[in-house]
């Protein structure tokens, strides 16, 4: 057995640990499942390939987070190019997710993009295994500019109706507060001026300005400011006023309240204003209530609330509610609704009001969407349905030798299929998906034509909120808790505290899709996690046991370690074989935002390879099955063989990205690696160490280069292994042609130096058109091809005399295909 | 003769085109029969949204700027929405607002934006891609207050009162002063200067 196949086995036994890769008609993002406890929602990602989390953001004040990924190898080789997909998530109505968008411009690298529906705070963990992450989105807490039922929360419009300053219109800003307005006794002098106060909201937090005004010349505004004593009104400042400012301004008297007409101090029970200023005012509420004037509204409905009369006191103090509601105060708001229900206890309106108390007690701010209307579609049903549907034809030709004739090596037709649902229930959520594939090969001819289906996902959810308890049943996939990936089998889940959650797992491991489910390995485990120790840290701790065909295959105890911090955070992860007394992985990986122009990031892991388990020990043998192994080996040979094969790799990053402009960015990569030789047993030959293996890498990223919205990527790479030196040069370009259709052109240019004097160039063309629509539809075509120049020295060719062997080969390949996602 | 065309290449310079003094460029629009004067570069600010690559970014570009129309002058912030974003894509707006807030040392100074008017060329020139050009009007002390100001942070918002902060990226505010001091009385460096 050459060291060649034997790596070619590993290859093959990675590949099924690490599931399937990115074909043409598959995804980066293979599930995306939402599920939640306590009020925390806990988004699980499925990656189609390995990545590593780099470090998140949060964007969009909290609306958005994205999450920073970066390629291992297998990955890379998967993914080149300018790239992006979307993922609707199952269950996102539970964490007021969207969706999520997974797009790589760079080389290497890619963000995941997760849209919410309200604003959160996250928490991003991942593992030992690249294969997934998990965030976690708690609520950000109350927001004043929270969006309410029936607001649009489109990304911001300018409004070209909307009141600008007028020209010599001028005010004073005396002070700007969030609670609390100053003592206005100073203010005793200022007759010739309107006091009056003006809200608005900064970044979630709710401000009045208390201003006064209005003047004709900034300078006699500037004479009022200079009027008071200095330390009267210390933030004051003259002001620019809007037209609309001073028609709406409701003056204020000395004692801070509107000025009311006829206003005199007030009594309860004796009314102090006649009805028809009570309806002005009304009105006057509402408009600002409308236009989410929320502070406002509040003032005038508190005022008048003072007045006696059940007709206008019904209608004030239910929209008072929805004033402080849509004004983040929720108590305020609850106890307002309280107070309505205390005095007009009956009829429709209160049936109303105790529907907005129930939903304002239950709703926290993470799972602030709008309650159902019963009724108002006719159906009342909390079912929510989602799938999709894809097909893809894809055609690779190759002419090995320039000489030869042209043969087609891949002719077939993928189709994938999805459907899932969900239903939140008062006491339990149940939800199920199933996720299948069916390939088609095309270049068999009649009867022989056949296809092969597969089965990404399979499963049933259940969650008993009241028990805190989670489980699911099927064809699944988890990256955590020392589960390597997919399994057929359940999982099941239980908050015993609000930061501490038990996990028990039980089933087979799946190589791949295509596979059946199979008794031949049996795993189960359990995990303790603790979460927010110190606001800082995630604590995680695992123990696993595997076996194949009746012996130990894997029993392990591990760990993870996260912190997180403002600028910085480290994960560290552990997870050793103790049958085998090794450790199977080790991992480190940290990031630094070094400003919001520079991040550094470092990476070092040493890892068995392939992950250890006994099965390792079919790499390189005829046989197929650790059963037929134990035929010709004893248990401990058979153990002893799968150690043999196993090597150890050490791996080490450090990275930079820095920007350099408005529109240009630069990233650069240091890799290091470096792996153990394994021993010849069992008729499978040594592999010897690689010694030291360096890549280097450095792109420049820019953005809006030829047109508005267009990313251009220029990037050099050099590998230096032992068996042979790589330079490689690519051009990426993501161009807008109309709203919804991209062109992807790429361009890599390659040469190959190896130790025995041979030169390699090879060429890259590749040119990615991809057509979206309505955001949830998209067709994709792809054309590209290779040609290579390899050139041997004479003494590394037999029978060959006078000069250099030359050899050229090509190729091209077609995809095409289409995309749809439903519900 | 020589002395003639000397005096009138010296008052063309004076009356119209660019000129300039440190700091300040004052430009006579001949179409508008306006003169705007500006400061050399603006205030560059940056909002991160890594949606479709590393280096794209929405930008707001600040700078303070006096009209003089017939001797009336009036004072504004100019505010140029740039983005380098491919935001069609995703069937979405670029983060235009009714509103520009600032937070100076923690106070908040709230402004009303308009469209800048088109036949006015645009008194800054910046690097990223423009979508649309505003304007608030504001008083010469709110530009002082700007340029003394310890901290500033800066946000749009929509007129659903919703907000989007921007963190600085290049530039600062305290050359802002020098357009304060003009319009508070002092000397006027513009045009008439040369």
């Amino acid at each position: 057995m050459s060291p060649r196949s034997v790596q070619l086995g590993i290859g093959l036994i990675l590949a099924g640990t690490m599931g399937r890769g990115i074909g043409a008609a598959e995804r980066v993002v293979d599930e995306v499942s939402v599920s939640k406890r306590r009020g925390v929602a806990t988004a699980e990602v499925a990656l189609g390939c390995g990545m590593r989390y780099q470090g998140h953001r949060s964007v969009n004040d909290g609306a958005e987070l994205a999450v920073e990924l970066r390629f291992t190898p297998s990955c890379s080789q998967l993914l080149q190019g300018v790239y992006s997909e979307l993922y609707i998530p199952r269950g996102r109505d539970l964490g007021t997710l969207r969706d999520v968008e997974f797009t790589s411009t760079d080389p290497g690298r890619g963000w995941l993009i997760f849209r919410f529906r309200y604003p959160a705070v996250f928490d991003v963990t991942q593992g030992a295994n690249s294969g997934g992450l998990s965030v976690r989105i708690r609520p950000a807490g109350p927001r004043e500019d929270q969006p309410q039922a029936g607001v649009d929360r489109s990304p911001l419009r300018l409004n070209p109706a909307a009141a600008v300053a007028a020209p010599g219109l001028f005010v004073v800003q005396l002070a700007a507060y969030r609670e609390g307005r100053p003592n206005l006794d100073s203010l005793a002098a200022a007759t010739n001026a309107t006091l009056y106060e003006t809200d608005f909201s900064v970044d979630g937090e709710q401000w009045t300005a208390l201003r006064a005004g209005f003047f004709a010349s900034e300078d006699a505004a500037r004479g009022l400011l200079e009027s008071f004593p200095p330390d009267a009104f210390p933030d004051a400042f003259v002001a620019a006023a809007a037209s609309r400012e001073r028609d709406q301004a409701a003056p204020l008297e000395p004692a801070g309240e509107p000025a009311m007409a006829g206003g005199s101090k007030l009594h309860p029970g004796e009314p102090s204003m006649d009805p028809e200023r009570i309806d002005e005012l009304m009105v006057e509420a509402e408009a600002a209530l409308r236009d989410q004037r929320y502070g406002r509204s509040i003032q005038i409905f508190e005022r008048v609330l003072q007045e006696p009369g059940a007709g206008h006191r019904r209608r004030a103090r239910e929209l008072l509610g929805v004033a402080r509601q849509r004004n983040g105060q929720s108590a305020h708001a609850q106890a307002e609704y309280q107070a309505y229900l205390t005095e007009f206890p009956q009829g429709a309106d209160a049936d109303r009001v105790r529907q907005r108390l129930a939903s304002l007690a239950a709703v926290d701010v993470i799972d602030a969407a709008p309650p159902r209307q019963v009724g108002t579609s006719g159906n009342n049903s909390s079912w929510d349905f989602f799938g999709g549907l894809a097909q893809y034809y894809r055609r690779d030709v190759n002419r090995p030798l320039a000489e030869q004739r042209s043969i087609v090596t891949q002719s077939a037709l993928w189709s994938l299929g999805e459907f899932g649902f969900a239903r939140r229930g008062q006491r339990f959520d149940v939800a199920g998906r199933l996720s299948g594939a069916y390939d088609y090969d095309l270049l068999q001819q009649g009867q022989a034509r056949q296809g092969a289906g597969s089965a990404s996902y399979a499963y049933l959810d259940v969650t008993d909120q009241e028990l805190a308890v989670t489980a699911r049943v099927g064809r699944q996939t988890r990256y955590r808790g020392g589960i390597l990936g997919r399994f057929d089998g359940a999982h099941v889940s239980y908050d015993w505290r609000e930061d501490i959650v038990f996990n028990f797992a039980l089933g087979m491991p799946v190589d791949a899709p295509r596979y059946a489910p199979s008794t031949r390995r049996v795993f189960y485990g359990g995990s303790v996690d603790w979460n927010d120790v110190a606001d800082a840290w995630d604590f995680s701790v695992f123990a696993q046991w595997q076996q194949v065909d009746g012996i130990a295959d894997r029993e392990a105890l591990g760990a993870e370690i996260a912190y997180r911090h403002e600028r910085w955070n480290l994960v560290g992860t552990a997870d050793v074989d103790v049958s085998y007394g090794v450790l199977n992985s080790a991992l480190l990986i940290g990031n630094w935002r070094i400003s919001d122009r520079m991040t550094l990031h470092g990476r070092w892991d040493l890892q068995a390879y392939p992950f250890l388990t006994t099965r390792n020990a079919l790499i390189g043998q005829q046989v197929t099955t650790v059963e037929t192994l134990l035929l010709s080996y004893t248990q401990g040979q058979v153990r002893r063989l799968a150690r043999d094969r196993t090597a150890q790799a050490s791996n080490a990053v450090v990275g930079l990205s820095a920007a350099l402009s408005e529109r240009w960015q630069v990233s650069a990569d240091i890799n290091y690696s470096e792996f153990a030789a394994t021993v010849a047993s069992g008729g499978v030959a040594a592999i010897p160490a690689s010694k030291g293996q360096l890549f280097l890498a450095t792109s420049f990223i820019g953005s809006s280069i030829f047109k508005a919205g267009d990313t251009t990527i220029f990037t050099v790479r050099h590998n230096a292994t032992r068996s042979s030196d790589t330079s490689t040069v690519i051009f990426d370009l993501r161009y807008p042609l109309s709203r919804g259709l991209r062109l992807s052109p790429r361009l890599a240019l390659s040469y190959r130096d190896t130790v025995t004097g041979g030169r390699q160039w090879v060429a890259s063309p590749n040119l990615r058109a991809i057509y979206r629509w309505r955001r949830s539809h998209r067709v994709e075509l792809e054309l590209g091809g290779h040609w290579s120049s390899t050139q041997q020295p004479i003494d590394t060719v037999l029978f060959l005399y006078g000069s250099d062997t030359r050899e050229e080969s090509s190729g091209y390949f077609l995809n095409v295909g289409y995309w749809m996602d439903f519900g | 003769m020589i002395v003639r065309w000397l005096f009138s290449a010296l008052l063309i310079s004076a009356l119209g085109a660019c000129t300039t003094v440190p700091g300040i460029s004052s430009h006579f629009d001949e179409d508008t029969g306006l003169t705007v004067v500006a400061l050399q570069e603006p205030v560059v600010l940056a909002r991160a949204v890594p949606r479709l690559a590393t280096a794209a970014r929405d930008y707001v570009y600040l700078g303070p700027v006096r009209i003089n129309r017939m001797g009336s002058i009036e004072s504004y912030i100019w505010v140029g929405a740039a983005s380098t974003l491919d935001r069609a894509a995703a069937g979405e707006a670029p983060p235009l607002a009714a509103g520009l807030v600032l937070l100076l040392d923690g106070v908040p100074m709230q402004l009303v934006l308009e469209d800048w008017q088109d036949q006015i060329a645009p008194p800054y020139r910046v690097s990223a891609p423009l979508y649309a050009t505003r304007r608030a009007r504001v008083a010469t002390d709110q530009i002082a207050r700007i340029a003394a100001a310890g901290s500033i942070q800066v946000y749009l918002t929509s007129d659903a009162g919703a907000t989007a902060a921007y963190a600085p990226w290049h530039g600062s505010y305290g050359s802002w002063a020098q357009l304060a001091q003009d319009g508070a009385g002092a000397p006027r460096r513009t045009a008439r200067a040369r």
